[in-house]
């Protein structure tokens, strides 16, 4: 009888435990032999900014896209794989790098082309004779640009090229109110003339003709 | 022989003289002349995009051609004055010579007098006023005359 019983509790047991699931595996331990890519992702951010505030993805977007895609992979693996994650940080900085590097130069040019527009259009209206001063003072900035420019500072030069731009801009919206401000006297003047022309005509004509 | 020679060459230097003063325009005055010569300047400022010089240049212009304008006029006004002061003079001249009929003497006598301030007022360069005198003495003429050819 006891050997029976004992049996049949070995057999419960045996059939318990076939019926069991399988144990679980345990979760992936977390990578703690790669610091957290702090650092890097802090720079990448900052970059980023940089980027975006200054609208700079449009000189450059295939890189531009490397790095938003690359951040984006750094700041998911951030925490959960640090390898894998300053990996794509590193190359999400060197993309913003190379934008920013690509970017500059283009936009200096486009910066000055800008200004060489408004420059010319200046020009066109003897703003340097009319506005001596003011229009000195515009192209004194611009030099100063060109100057930063062929240095190689280009955010110093972007930022000259704006201001000298504004100071063209109203040079020659100055310049052009005192053109047509002439024009107008003159043609006044010139109107004028023509009066005092016809109206002598006339006195001339009734004094050689004698009438009264 | 020689006073003959002399005399015809006077003669003609004062006929020439005339013709030319006759032929001269009113527009051949200093103000007119000036302002000309300013405008001239001020488009050749604005052609050098001296543009506020430009201006001010025909802004002078047109001082000088008001100058000029009321020169034209007064110089018009004065010829106006002195025709009709000439006009009123011959015809009070030749009826006071021809003589009035007694009932119209009022009208001879206040012609006189119209052509009296007439004179005046041309002297006293008030023109205009010498002008409206000396219709006045022709208006009292006209009637004069009709009244004396009935």
């Amino acid at each position: 009888m006891r050997k029976i019983v004992i049996l049949m509790i070995a057999g419960l047991a045996l059939l318990l435990f076939s019926c069991a699931s399988p144990p679980e595996q345990p979760e992936q331990p977390v990578d703690t032999t790669v610091a957290l890519p702090e650092k890097e992702l802090e720079e990448a951010k900052s970059l980023k900014t940089r980027v975006d505030d200054n609208g700079l993805s449009e000189f450059a977007a295939e890189e531009y896209q490397q790095a938003e895609s690359s951040l984006q992979e750094g700041q998911g693996a951030y925490g959960k794989d640090n390898a894998k994650a300053k990996t794509a940080l590193d190359a999400a900085i060197a993309s913003y790098r190379a934008v920013i590097s690509k970017a500059y130069p283009l936009w200096v040019d486009r910066s000055k082309a800008e200004v060489d527009t408004i420059k010319t259009k200046a020009e066109q209206i003897k703003a340097q004779v009319a506005m001596k001063q003011e229009y000195g003072a515009a192209k004194a900035k611009y030099e100063e640009a060109v100057a930063a420019k062929d240095a190689g500072n280009f955010e110093q030069a972007i930022s000259l090229f704006a201001e000298a731009k504004t100071l063209f801009q109203d040079v020659y919206q100055k310049t052009k109110q005192k053109k047509e401000a002439a024009e107008a006297e003159i043609k006044s003047a010139q109107d004028g003339i023509k009066e005092a022309e016809e109206k002598a005509k006339a006195a001339d004509e009734e004094i050689q003709g004698g009438g009264a | 022989m020689k006073k003959t020679i002399l005399f015809g060459l006077l003669i003609l230097a004062l006929l020439l003289a005339a013709s030319s003063a006759a032929a001269q325009s009113l527009l051949d005055n200093p103000d007119y002349k000036k302002a000309v010569e300013l405008q001239r300047q001020g488009e050749a400022a604005y052609a050098e995009g001296d543009y506020d010089k430009a201006k001010e240049y025909s802004e002078q212009a047109k001082i000088y051609l008001e100058r000029s304008n009321a020169y034209v006029e007064n110089r018009l006004l004065i010829y106006r004055a002195n025709s009709l002061l000439k006009s009123a003079q011959e015809r009070v001249s030749y009826f006071k010579s021809v003589g009035v009929q007694p009932d119209y003497q009022g009208y001879l006598d206040q012609a006189e007098k119209d052509l009296a301030s007439a004179r005046a007022a041309y002297e006293a360069e008030r023109y205009q006023e010498s002008i409206d005198y000396s219709k006045k003495v022709l208006a009292g003429i006209a009637v004069m005359k009709t009244v004396q050819a009935k």
